[in-house]
């Protein structure tokens, strides 16, 4: 029976993930990636003006792929030192020693992270779409789905990148979390190439491939470009796929550090 | 102590970025050449951009603009591998990677239709980009001229190239661009004049190339250069002599007789005051007499121009051997290499290690479209 004294689940989540938004927000690598965000947007013009045509579509084109490499880089670099950086703090014994259930610290991070991740994502996007309207690029809610999705993406990383974590250590853990990311959007021209293999081929290659996630479902920037609608439907099954995938992969983390020895 | 370090640290940056400044300092454009020996497929390049394939494959299309010089002056885009065409692959490439951004047709249209005369490749190029993108102007364009200029199709058969134009105008989304492709039909009507069959097609050209680029320069000599030739043929036909003062000359009777409708806009010759005279050819030099035929030297001095690159290339290969740079053209031809005389009124000179042509100062501004 749960004393009354204590504070519920949520309340104990909520106080986690806003120490780690705070913490992240507050880090200088934050402010940091956010400036290193806009000097490389600021330069992408120069890229349009070498393009042999007025550059706004090429512009376009590098200030959403910049919001979404730039993003992944922070999710798994944050996502993977997250909980390796209470261990080498030494901080994680002083909570665990509360009355805190572990997948409630582990969500609570993450929640924590997935809040700053966002922050992020809409600064960043800010940015690339007032310097696109800055410069004479046309700006549409397309871009705004866009830079949604892209968000989504960074979020399911970020929660790959943690769950990576709780089964290898930090170093190896990234560079899964990259690997992931390639893997991620490689199986999603898999099916075009899919008919060269037979048999248990077929089924060992297709089986592989449906283990990861399927990150092709989130570059929608490639589209959103060119103006090319996506619809409400459409926009909710890539939704409810990424929170799949993110309650996932925080699950297993779960399931991994309530095994840990700490 | 405390104000040294700081006063050290500002000196040293603003010593360090001027130093990298001072390589931008009177930097000239240099024409870089490169191959594009490895090109992936479409489905491998796709699979590798990792959700950026849009971006990819701009980058990989700026790049490719070095290329682009190379194919200008060699006129032969084959890997030296394997033999293959290297502007198709790089434009199934990105094509492939990046559908929707019809600059690529654009500039397959230019490259595969113009300058290496592939129209089947360019077709197959042009049938993709509308299926990708159902509504685009400029895609219809390049197809319809593409019929029109290289398979003839309008005389050929009538009936499909307008069938053609009519699913064009099918498939533009407003009233106005569907009166633009009626207009545009009325157009092909009007070309009659023997000789500028190709002027509609490279027009079109000059319309997607950017002022100022190495692209651009090239079409509008190219239109230039075919509306000289064809200044010298009506020049010719025109029945047009040389004065005592070596100025070309045309009756006003043969100009009438000639063309009953009026004078073309393009033609050699303009209306001034009662009579005619001669223009100055489309480079905005004067037309001469030369082996007792009209001649235009601003036609002369491009194709000298483009023979250049070749005497530049043959310089520097001439370079490695001898292990020092000729510096005049008289040491270059001692050096075996054979340089071509210059066209009248023009002479050779190296310059920065490159052959340049000098010419003569033009006597009016050279035509724009």
């Amino acid at each position: 029976m749960a004393d009354p004294a204590l504070p519920g689940a949520a309340t104990l989540i909520r106080v986690v993930a806003g120490s780690t938004f705070r913490e992240a927000v507050r880090s200088r690598t934050f402010l940091g990636l956010l400036i290193i965000f806009a000097v490389c947007v600021g330069l992408s013009r120069i890229v349009g003006w070498v393009s042999s045509t007025d550059g706004n579509i090429v512009t376009t084109d590098l200030v959403m792929s910049l919001q979404a490499i730039i993003g992944v880089l922070v999710a798994v670099a944050t996502g993977t030192a997250l909980v390796q950086s209470e261990i080498t703090n030494k901080t994680l014994y002083t909570v665990i020693s509360r009355p805190i259930a572990r997948w409630q610290f582990v969500v609570g991070k993450y929640l924590g992270l997935a809040a700053g991740l966002a922050l992020g994502q809409a600064a960043m996007l800010a940015i690339g779409l007032a310097y696109l309207a800055a410069t004479g690029a046309e700006v549409h809610r397309w871009l705004l789905l866009a830079g949604l999705l892209t968000l989504v993406e960074v979020l399911v990383m970020a929660a790959v990148s943690l769950c990576w974590t709780a089964l290898s250590s930090p170093l190896l853990a990234a560079v899964l979390g990259l690997a992931t990311w390639f893997c991620g959007h490689a199986v999603t021209s898999l099916p075009e190439l899919i008919h060269h293999l037979k048999g248990w081929q077929l089924v060992v290659a297709a089986g592989l491939a449906s283990l990861v996630p399927n990150l092709g479902q989130f570059a929608y920037r490639n589209q959103a470009v060119y103006q090319l609608p996506l619809g409400w439907a459409d926009l909710a099954q890539r939704l409810g796929y990424g929170a799949l995938w993110i309650a996932l992969l925080v699950t297993l983390t779960v399931v991994v550090f309530r095994r840990k020895h700490l | 102590m405390r104000l040294l370090l700081p006063v050290a640290a500002v000196l040293a940056a603003t010593t360090l970025v001027g130093w990298n400044a001072t390589r931008f300092v009177g930097a000239e454009a240099r024409i870089r050449t490169k191959e594009l020996d490895f090109l992936p497929s479409p489905l491998a390049a796709r699979l590798t951009a990792c959700g950026h394939a849009n971006t990819l494959a701009k980058l990989r299309w700026i790049d490719s603009f070095a290329y682009f010089q190379l194919v200008l002056d060699r006129k032969d885009d084959r890997i030296s591998a394997t033999g293959e065409s290297a502007f198709e692959r790089l434009y199934a490439m990105l094509v492939g990677m990046d559908p929707h951004f019809t600059e690529y047709h654009n500039s397959a249209a230019l490259n595969l239709g113009a300058i290496l005369d592939r129209p089947h490749r360019l077709l197959a190029i042009l049938t993709q980009g509308l299926i990708d993108n159902p509504h685009d102007t400029g895609l219809w364009r390049q197809l319809a001229v593409l019929m029109h200029t290289h398979y003839k199709l309008e005389e050929r058969h009538l009936v499909q190239f307008n069938a053609l134009l009519d699913d064009w105008a099918a498939h533009e989304l407003t009233a106005e661009r569907q009166q633009q492709v009626w207009d545009w039909k009325a157009s092909f009507g009007r070309r009659t004049y023997q000789g500028l069959e190709q002027v509609p097609y490279w027009l079109e050209q000059l319309r997607h190339a950017k002022t100022g680029t190495p692209t651009h320069d090239f079409v509008l000599g190219t239109l230039r250069e075919q509306l000289a030739r064809w200044g010298e043929q009506e020049l010719k036909a025109l029945g047009a002599q040389p004065g005592p003062d070596g100025i070309l000359t045309v009756t006003a009777e043969a100009v009438a007789r000639h063309w009953p409708g009026g004078i073309p806009s393009v033609a050699p010759v303009r209306a001034a005051g009662s009579g005619v005279v001669v223009r100055e050819d489309p480079f905005g030099f004067a037309y001469t007499w030369v082996d007792g035929a009209p001649f235009s030297p601003g036609r002369a001095y491009r194709r000298a121009l483009n023979m250049a690159d070749n005497l530049s290339a043959k310089l520097a290969d001439n370079a490695v051997t001898a292990k020092a740079w000729a510096t005049t053209i008289d040491a270059l031809r001692t050096a075996g290499v054979t340089v071509p005389p210059p066209p009248a009124g023009a002479s050779w000179r190296i310059k920065d290690q490159r052959v340049v042509l000098d010419t003569p100062t033009v006597v009016a501004p050279p035509w724009t479209f």
